[in-house]
């Protein structure tokens, strides 16, 4: 199911630790209930982190170097990055970043406080996506048209303006810059996620 | 909200109509979520306070900039949470409005993706460039306990002076930090960065009495010598300089004497071209111009008495003759040099033509008392550049420029309030460590950096790298440094890196990792002081001084905290932990002036630190002159505080030295070197001779030309290096701005997104060499590899080069391969570890020869 691989994966973009184990588990079976074609990398991710049982610190260590430095980050996992077309320019908190957080606050959610990364990380985001599948399912549970076609609304424009543009790019660079298998396959299914999810709101044409 | 398309994706309308099937598909995702319970969250959380998306709204607040030691007085546009664009300070009497491309530059360092974001610790125990810290994420309490243990260490075994704390660039509350950890935990090691800053530039102290930086009267001036100083890019009021500098060209007549053409030389009447190492010569021949035509300026200096200018080149003149006013020695310095230095002996040496000196020494003199030699670091931070520093200040003396209108001017009082002071927390253990002898050797007889004429009395930051290389006086074990790059900033960087290796454990402390973060054991992510947190520095120039203070004032971004009062106040709390409570002690005398409150987190002592220090200008019963506050509230609100206007010539005869007057034979260096001498048992010769220094007799005591002393068989290295600040340096720590890149070609003779070496157009010819080759440039301890650009700009026989890149670990505008290739080069690569002892300075130029050779 959709909503629950988009909690998956924005748990795979926080720091390694046992939550992260517990994702990975998590995934296979969800994508099983939305869609068969996603499965490949998603096992093969679980397969990554079962080869890592012992290896913790090494995904600790690869996670610092991909999204959190201390020096230069090999793939900002920050959307303000990707939309700067002028790519010898590029800061965190630009408008995009912004934007992101004004759509947070219109669904009735923020930034927590525990978490200490610019509104437009790629964590929060994927969680964003998630959080909003979830209460349109429940007003739709609810039988509340109106309320679930309102959610739909705003994931649609959130994919459509926001996490659908720049979250490919983002998954592309991550493939591109680690070695890791782990993080090869999650580049790899972050991105199938999303234009999968893009193709069934209509955003593109399925491929 | 504007569409955005980024990497050509496809985009359509997407539909929000719920099907049949998906609607059954939903129902099943809702049953999912139910069981949940409700939406699990991490990175979001229920927003109960903000219902709505804010109003986009803006508002200038205040701060102030840390690019450079100006400190100008800045505002910031935020714009909900964000900041947005910056100016000078509206409420400033100094630059005013005014900010120069520095400024700018900060917002690209606070929304930088490279930042340091989380507590970093090492997992690679091996130390060197060619092994990769693999730092990872820690909590603040694992990373403080570790930190905290290595203390208890050095406190249980009795070694405190083992800890060491580096600073570089700080805020007005440093003190706190940097003065009171060492003391406390026990430690005579707060080794600041000054000197490699510009302690050559303030030997003014041995004339005038000012160990210090200086302002200068723009506005009023009518004749300007630019002495190895470029104002509108560099040394310490570059923004005010930038205000004044049209009013400058209109009024006055403007020289530029330095080896290459500077920012400043391009907007000049007259470049004087010098030869590196020069500057005591050709200032020593103005010197002799001036007096021997007579213009010396009489109101300040004094005359013959009976009128007779017996000032002739070659002759001596009997001391009774001559009556000074608020001067002291003219006479001997005459007698004991400058009689023979004339324009035609300093051609020899400084490659400027006699005739040209005379000119401009006349025209310069003519203008007195309204004209100032503007003395940068270029003639001081050499070898032996001591004494030139003092002869280039010493026409300010000679034409009355000093502490007058039009001429140099000291600052005013910033009028800081004291912190609280830490001795009564200082315990026998402390007490014991805090008496050991300091890891830069300042001091000792081949070190006197006489600051504020003091034996030992200023800093030795680059020698400190050879120190615990040579464990003399002995190894420091943990370290901890903030705001600071030595392995990047100080000359002979080799040394290091090697250095560093050796602490057993090493904290920084830094907005972002950098070169001397590769050799730490954690890494602290720091606020951006302008931006993120309670702070104040103050500035001066247009005859005022103002103290700006920055807030919270943008939404914060990673787990940064305060360098010196939240950090230090969680190492205090770590430290209570384990039974040593004196450092949380301390910091709880830091009570809210307004409530009396003690401050009971580190944030808390953010703030109060701040109201103490500027609570002269808040609090009306410790007012004590310049702007005037009835509450906190109300200078929050405005957050920028100004002097009274400064005085002119009240310093005459009351400037600080041992005679009150301006001292051409200065008997404050006399004293500062005979008690230095005296210490260790010595003649004062033999302080100079072990010094490296030519001068002997009383020649020690008065301004004069030495003959540079360096570095290189000059057949084997035909060049001198000719070292310098971009307009664009946030002092090392801006190179990877991309403005900083894009906008490289604002230092003349530079080009966009490159990092180039300038040569004259006739040597690059005469080795067969045109712009774009790659090039070698070799000095005796090293190599660094750049672009060549060819310029007319550049003295023939010297390579020009603009300190600031050449960072192999800094982020991904500033290195070319992460870790491995730098972007441009840096020249601490090829710069020798020399210094100016008397001063205790650096050397950065002078002493520098190198070859050039095509890759």
């Amino acid at each position: 199911m959709k909503m629950q691989v988009y909690k998956s994966l924005a748990d795979c973009y926080f720091q390694p630790d046992e939550k992260l184990v517990q994702a990975v588990q998590r995934i296979s079976p969800a994508i099983e209930e939305w869609d068969q074609d996603l499965l490949e990398p998603a096992l093969e991710m679980q397969k990554a982190m079962e080869s890592r049982d012992k290896e913790m610190l090494a995904l600790k260590k690869e996670y610092s170097r991909l999204f959190v430095g201390p020096f230069e980050l090999a793939v900002p996992p920050y959307g303000s990055i990707y939309f700067q077309h002028n790519m010898q320019n590029q800061q965190i908190m630009d408008d995009s970043a912004v934007e992101a957080q004004n759509a947070y606050r219109k669904a009735g959610v923020n930034m927590s406080e525990d978490f200490n990364d610019p509104p437009d990380h790629i964590a929060v985001e994927l969680e964003f996506m998630y959080y909003l599948l979830y209460h349109e399912s429940q007003a739709l549970e609810n039988k509340d048209q109106a309320s679930a076609i309102d959610f739909r609304t705003q994931r649609l424009d959130f994919l459509k303006r926001h996490l659908g543009l720049w979250g490919p790019v983002f998954a592309d660079t991550l493939f591109k810059n680690t070695s890791s298998d782990f993080y090869r396959h999650l580049a790899r299914l972050t991105k199938s996620v999303i234009l999968k999810d893009k193709q069934e709101l209509g955003l593109i044409r399925p491929s | 909200m504007k569409q955005m398309n980024i990497g050509g994706s496809e985009d359509h309308g997407g539909s929000t109509r719920i099907s049949r099937r998906t609607f059954v598909k939903g129902a099943a995702v809702t049953g999912a979520g139910l069981a949940m319970g409700g939406p699990t969250l991490r990175a979001l959380s229920t927003d109960t306070a903000h219902a709505a998306p804010g109003v986009m709204q803006g508002e200038w607040k205040s701060s102030f900039c840390t690019g450079c030691t100006t400190w100008c007085s800045l505002q910031v546009f935020v714009v909900n949470g964000r900041a947005i664009k910056m100016r000078g300070h509206e409420h400033s009497q100094t630059n005013s409005t005014y900010c120069c491309p520095r400024a700018h530059l900060a917002l690209q360092q606070l929304y930088d993706p490279d930042r340091v974001k989380t507590p970093m610790k090492r997992t690679n125990p091996n130390k060197g460039q060619n092994e990769d810290p693999g730092f990872v994420p820690v909590s603040w309490d694992e990373a403080l306990d570790m930190l905290a243990d290595k203390i208890m260490e050095l406190r249980d075994n009795r070694e405190t002076h083992k800890f060491v704390l580096f600073r570089g660039r700080y805020t007005a509350v440093n003190s706190m930090f940097y003065s009171s950890v060492p003391r406390i935990i026990g430690s005579p090691n707060n080794i600041s960065h000054s000197s490699i800053c510009a302690e050559a530039e303030k030997m003014r102290y041995f004339l005038d009495g000012q160990w210090a930086y200086m302002q200068y009267d723009m506005p009023r001036t009518r004749y300007v010598l630019c002495w190895g100083a470029d104002p509108l890019v560099a040394n310490r009021q570059v923004s005010t300089a930038l205000r004044d500098w049209g009013e400058v060209l209109d009024n006055a007549r403007i020289c530029s004497i330095e080896p290459r053409l500077s920012g400043t030389g391009s907007k000049c009447d007259e470049w004087l071209p010098v030869k590196p190492g020069y500057d005591g010569a050709l200032a020593c021949a103005m010197a002799h111009v001036i007096l021997t035509e007579g213009m010396w300026y009489k109101p300040f200096v004094g005359d013959f008495k009976d009128g007779e200018n017996r000032f002739k080149p070659g002759q001596s003149v009997p001391i009774h003759t001559f009556e000074e006013n608020h001067t002291h020695g003219l006479v001997r310095w005459w007698n004991l040099h400058v009689k023979d230095t004339t324009p035609e002996w300093a051609e020899k040496l400084c490659e400027v033509p006699a005739d040209q000196i005379r000119r401009v020494a006349l025209g310069f003199a003519d203008a007195a008392p309204r004209c100032m030699v503007w003395v940068g670091g270029g003639p001081g931070m050499q070898p032996r550049g001591s004494y030139a520093s003092m002869a280039t200040y010493a026409l300010n003396g000679l034409t009355g420029g000093i502490d007058n209108e039009g001429g140099v001017l000291a600052y005013n009082s910033n009028n800081y309030h004291g912190l609280p002071s830490h001795n009564d927390f200082i315990d026998s253990i402390a007490e014991e460590g805090n008496q050991k002898e300091k890891i830069d050797q300042r001091g000792r007889l081949e070190w006197p950096n006489l600051a504020r004429g003091v034996s030992g009395g200023g800093v030795n930051t680059n020698n400190v790298a050879d120190a615990m290389l040579d464990e003399d006086p002995y190894l420091p074990k943990v370290g901890m440094g903030y705001f600071a790059n030595f392995n990047f900033s100080c000359p002979g960087t080799q040394r290091w890196a090697e250095a560093m290796k050796k602490f057993e454990f090493f904290a920084h402390m830094t907005t972002h990792a950098s070169e001397m973060s590769w050799y730490a054991d954690v890494v602290l992510p720091v606020k951006n002081c302008m931006y993120e947190q309670w702070a104040t520095l103050s500035h001066s120039s247009h005859k005022h001084t103002s103290a700006a203070i920055s807030s919270p004032m943008v939404d914060s971004i990673w787990d940064a905290k305060a360098m010196e009062t939240e950090i230090p106040w969680m190492l205090a709390e770590k430290l209570a932990e384990r039974g040593f409570d004196n450092l949380l002690n301390f910091y709880k005398t830091f009570k809210d002036p307004e409530t009396g409150r003690e401050p009971t987190t580190g944030e808390e002592l953010d703030l109060y630190s701040l109201k103490i220090r500027t609570q002269r200008y808040w609090d009306p019963s410790k007012h004590q002159g310049g702007d005037r506050f009835n509450s906190w509230d109300e200078f929050k609100e405005i957050g920028c505080w100004n002097s009274d206007e400064y005085e002119y010539r009240h310093r005459w005869s009351n400037m600080g030295t041992k005679t009150g007057k301006f001292e051409f034979y200065s008997e404050t260096l006399k004293e500062a070197l005979e008690k230095h001498a005296e210490r260790h048992n010595v003649s004062v010769d033999r302080v100079l001779e072990v010094c490296n220094y030519e001068a002997r007799g009383e020649m020690a005591f008065i301004p004069h030309h030495e003959n540079p002393y360096e570095w290189g068989d000059p057949e084997e290295y035909p060049f001198k290096f000719v070292d310098y600040k971009s307009r664009l340096n946030r002092e090392g720590r801006s190179a990877n701005c991309a403005w900083y890149n894009e906008m490289k070609d604002v230092d003349p003779g530079d080009i966009p997104y490159d990092d180039v070496a300038k040569l004259n157009p006739r040597d690059a010819e005469r080795l067969g060499l045109k712009a774009g080759d790659k090039v070698r440039l070799t000095s005796p301890i090293g190599s660094i590899t750049c672009t060549l650009n060819t310029w007319e700009g550049c003295m023939p026989g010297t390579v020009a080069k603009c300190f600031g890149q050449g960072h192999w670990a800094y982020g991904r505008y500033a290195s070319k391969v992460f870790g491995q290739e730098a972007h441009g080069a840096n020249n601490n690569d090829i710069i020798p570890a020399d210094n100016d002892r008397l001063s205790g300075s650096t050397a950065f130029y002078g002493h520098i020869r190198l070859k050039v050779e095509k890759v």
